[in-house]
Order: C-alpha cells, then structure tokens, then sequence
C-alpha cells in the first residue's frame, strides 16, 4: 500500500508540476505585450491578467505578491542596468514595458492590494500617465468606496495637467467613507489655483509621504520625499537666484562667494506662504534639502545643484 | 502489536448500548486516531513551516519594499492551506483502508462497536490532529509577523481566515474518507486530490458550464458544479491581507456549508463502509 501511495503521490507531484510549467512556459499573446522583442522574451510574464482568473482564490494573493516583487525588480533592474542620468518624470528612455502588465496582473489577482496602485500612480506616469489612469481606474472598479484610488487617481491627472478631471476625482473621493477634509480642500485648490502653485504640488507629495508611510509603501514614499525636496530646492534657488541678481545688481559683478549675498537675502520682499526658505551649513554655503551644498554657478550667475545631491535636476 | 493500544481503548462491554454510549466510543477511536498519526510523524511538516516562515521573515524585508507583513501572511495562509491539504488528503485515505490492509478492522469490528461509529471516529481523530497542526502554524505565523511588526494589524484577520481555511480541511479531510471507506488508497488519493483541486476551480466550472453550446456537456457540468464542494467559499487570503476580518455571517455561512457537506460526505462513506463485505 505504501508503494501504491508513493506512486500516486509522485504522479500527483508531476501532474502539478506539468501544470505549472506548461503554463510558466506560455508566452504571453496580450495585446499589451505584443510589441515586446524577442530580446526581451525572458522578461515575459508567466500569467496574463486574463488567465490569472482561473487560479485558485487561495493562492491569488500569494501570486499578487510574486508580481509586485517582481515588478519592483523590474525596474531596479532598468535603473541599475541603464546608462546616463535618470530622469524620473520620464523613465521611458529605459523601455519599461513590462511594468503595467506585472502590476495589472497583480491587481487582476488581488485587487485589494494597495500598493500596487501607490507604486503605479508614482512610477506609470513617467511612462504612460493613460496606462497609470486605466490601472487606477480599473482599482476604482474594483474597491469603489476606497477613497485613496481617487486620491491616486488625482495624483495622476494633475501631474499630466489634467486639473478639471483631478479635481473631479479629488471630489468623488472626498465622499467616500474615511476620506480626509484635505480631498476636497484639494479639488478646490485644483480648481481655484489651476493647480500651477508650488503649494498644490508641495500638498499632494506630502499626502504621498503620509500615505506611504501609513501603509509602508517604501517605493512609493521614497518617490515622493524625493519630489518633495525637489520642489523645496526650486524654492530655495528662487530665493538665492534673487539674492544674486540684486548682489550683481549692485556690484556690476556675480558673487564669488556665498557669503557676499547673505545681506542681499535679507533685504529680499517676503517668500509666497510655505516656501521653503535657504538654509545655510557651518561655512556660509547654502545646503539643499538633502545636506548637500547648493553650487554656484557663477558663468551664469545662479545656485544649481551639486552632482553628488540626490535631487533629480529636471 | 502496532494496534494494541486502539483496541484496549475501545469501550469492553458486550453489548453496544445507546443514548451516549456511542459518543464514548467515537471519541475513543478518534482519541486513538490522533496518537497514531503523531506516531507517524505527521507533526513533522511543522518544522519545514517554521523554518519556512522564519526565512521568510527574515529575507522579504529586503525584496518586499516595506510589504513584508502582507507577504508573511499571504504565504503563511497558503502554507496553511497547502500543508493542511495534504495531511488531510495523504493522512486521510489511509483511515480505513489501512485497517483493512493490515486486517485489524476485523478487531475493532469485534468489539461493540458500529460501523459508522468507527467512520465517524476516523474522521474526528484526523480533524483533531489537523486542528493542532493549524494552530501551531498560527503560532508561527503569529511569531513571523510578529518579528516584522505586523501581528497587531493582522492577526484578527489571520485567525478569522485561518478558522475558513480549518473549516476547508474538514471538507476535504470528509471526502478523503468516503473515498477510503470503499476504494484502495491509490485511487482515493487521486480522487480527494482532483476533488480538492476541482473544488478550487467550481466559479470557472460554472462559467465554462454556462459558456457550453452543446445540452449534454452544459448539464453535465453544472450537476459537477453543485456536486463538487465550493472552496471558494472558504477563501479569505485577499482580504485577509488587506486587513480584513472576515464578517460572522460569512463564517456561519460557510460553517454550515462545511457541515452540510461533511455530514452528506460521511453519511456515504458511513453507508457504504455498513454495507461492506470484508471477507
């Protein structure tokens, strides 16, 4: 008897094993990955979103987790392996293709699972903002009373200048169930500011912060923080750019040193509400939100950016 | 003698009696069931779940980008499931059939004891080691998440699907003695293990029933579709990762699609093993 059970214990084993490999073998025919070179055809998906509704409710979770690791591998993988500067609002240099088919699969899977849709509303902009809409839309339908696909979603078409939509979504989500006052104090502000002030932008990087950091999206928070001191370090250049254009102003030369301008920031009219204003280190020299010392560029008489600062520079 | 011990357990009188008399001796074949599948080493599988979820533990926090808890939980529940599945499918074949193999039905029979007292009590001894088995694994995925600061927010929806996924293995541990009380542990295994994979797939069962032109194959499936039992109805891993508790209606619906299902399950297997000549 206890042959007969090792025989159909391994025959089990094989027949499951032949199961998942035919399936780990097939190659992806979706539209969205028709396009994909045959260079990339290790980088195909195991499962299309399609396919994925025929597995087992048990472990759909398990294999939403298996895509969203993946996914995030995917594209530190793009990074690592890329040449040049990356330019985070445009990553399609790195021909990211299988992104928005690793996270739909994942969704499709396990449509609760929120930091898919974080990770896709920071990340699928940069290369398709319809394919970050339709993922977040597709979320929508799935949990239509989570008030944070809306705020996603808002996130989204205001960054692709889309205001009218974004306060719309800021709007629907303001009347779901748990939604903060700021959704609607944000599709106000997208309506009145026309979501062009520092300060709109400033408010939607820090509910990415807030949000990231409540749910433990790392990828997501990290992306926004790094928003966040970019927009800070345009402010603070705001006001060193000033400084030294009444300085050369006044001299009929740019400064050499940041000391020489520290009396013309003084004198400078007030910065708008909630601007981030300069912040000096021990030896006079302006630092940006990271620590790292602002450069002066003096041919051009303006602060940049040093190489070593992790702030994107466009 | 190997079966000593669960036949000196059993009640000594001569005649059966009734009223409560027949709960002393289920109990008695299930305690005695219990203490043999811990005599073969079917406690072991613990020790690959521990170190299991304590790699996990240790290395997601590098891969899952701040999602480490959701992952613990979500492979946990699967281990659970998958673990459980298999004890109750490999353990489960072998209740009756083994006894009959190895001829000591023929004593247990000879003592005052029912047929379908003997079933019942198989079935409720495995149950009692699969109950010990999800709780352990509770305690370890407990310990997991507790290791990444998770236990707090996902604990009470760990429990309320780990209580679904228990009430799942009693189904298949049910099927898994029908199937032994009539067939040879070869065919049983495979059939507990098509029913279990089958069971997971009834709500594509009944789409592909419904999608069928030809009359015969429509009708076909959709009987398999409400013969085999909904699994489904025993999932709760994706909102169980989400933090979700599961609501008391969904658990007394599926408790008593569970009973519904066992009591159907074994009252064959009872049936069929009163009508069975072992000669």
């Amino acid at each position: 008897m206890n042959k007969n059970i090792l025989i159909f214990a391994l025959a089990a084993a094989g027949a499951l094993g032949v199961f998942f490999s035919s399936d780990l073998a097939r190659v992806n025919r979706t539209d969205a990955l028709a396009r994909i070179k045959a260079s990339t055809a290790q980088e195909d998906l195991y499962f299309t979103a399609h396919q994925t509704r025929l597995m087992s409710s048990d472990l759909r979770p398990l294999i939403a987790d298996w895509y969203w690791i993946s996914s995030l591998q995917y594209m530190g993988n793009k990074i690592l392996t890329s040449e040049g500067r990356i330019n985070i609002n445009d990553l399609r240099s790195l021909d990211p293709r299988l992104l928005y088919p690793m996270l739909e699969t994942a969704q499709t899977l396990d449509p609760q699972f929120m930091a898919i849709y974080s990770y896709g509303a920071a990340v699928l902009p940069a290369i398709d903002t319809e394919l970050a809409i339709k993922l977040l839309e597709k979320g929508i339908e799935a949990n239509p009373t989570d008030w944070r696909l809306f705020r996603f979603l808002g996130q989204v078409l205001w960054q692709s200048k889309n205001y009218e939509r974004a306060a719309t979504a800021y709007e629907q989500g303001a009347v779901k169930p748990g939604a903060p006052p700021f959704m609607r104090q944000m599709a106000t502000k997208m309506r009145v500011d026309q979501a062009a002030s520092n300060e709109v932008a400033k408010e939607t990087y820090r509910q990415m912060i807030e949000s990231g950091a409540a749910s433990d999206d790392d990828q997501s928070r990290q992306f926004a923080v790094l928003r966040y001191k970019q927009i800070e370090s345009l402010e603070m250049r705001e006001r060193l750019d000033a400084a030294l254009t009444a300085f050369r102003r006044h001299h009929g030369r740019c400064a050499n040193r940041w000391r020489e301008i520290h009396s013309f920031l003084e004198k400078l009219p007030p910065a708008p509400a909630g601007a981030a204003p300069p912040v000096f280190g021990s030896e006079g020299e302006p630092i940006d939100p990271t620590g790292v010392p602002f450069v002066l560029i003096t041919g051009r008489c303006v602060a940049g950016l040093s190489d070593s600062s992790p702030i994107p520079k466009e | 003698m190997q079966n000593d011990s669960k036949t000196s357990a059993l009640p000594q009188s001569r005649g059966i009696g009734g009223g409560g008399a027949f709960a002393g001796r289920i109990f008695s074949i299930a305690v005695n069931t219990f203490h043999e599948t811990v005599r073969d080493r079917v406690l072991y599988n613990l020790v690959v779940f521990v170190l299991l979820m304590t790699a996990a533990a240790i290395l997601l926090g590098e891969l899952t980008a701040g999602q480490e808890s959701r992952v613990i939980v979500d492979l946990g529940l699967a281990l659970v499931l998958i673990f459980g599945a298999f004890i109750a499918i490999f353990v489960g074949i072998g209740l009756v059939a083994k006894e009959i193999e190895k001829r000591t039905i023929y004593v247990i029979l000879a003592k005052p004891v029912r047929r379908w007292e003997f079933v019942v009590g198989k079935y409720f001894g495995l149950c009692f080691m699969l109950l010990l088995n999800v709780v352990i694994m509770t305690c370890g995925l407990y310990a997991a998440l507790f290791a990444v600061g998770g236990a707090d927010a996902y604990m009470p929806s760990v429990i309320g699907a780990v209580i679904l996924i228990y009430f799942e293995l009693m189904v298949i541990t049910a099927v898994a003695v029908l199937f032994s009380s009539y067939s040879s542990p070869a065919l049983s295994m495979f059939f507990t293990f098509v029913i279990f994979i089958l069971g997971h797939f009834s709500t594509a069962l009944k789409e592909f029933a419904d999608s069928m032109g030809m009359w015969g194959a429509r009708e076909i499936l959709t009987v398999f579709y409400y013969v085999l039992p909904n699994l489904s109805y025993f999932s709760f891993a994706g909102p169980a990762a989400a933090g979700h508790i599961p609501e008391a209606g969904l658990v007394v619906s599926a408790l008593l699609y569970a009973a519904a299902y066992i009591v159907t399950m074994l009252s064959v297997a009872c049936a069929v093993f009163g009508r069975r000549n072992f000669k």
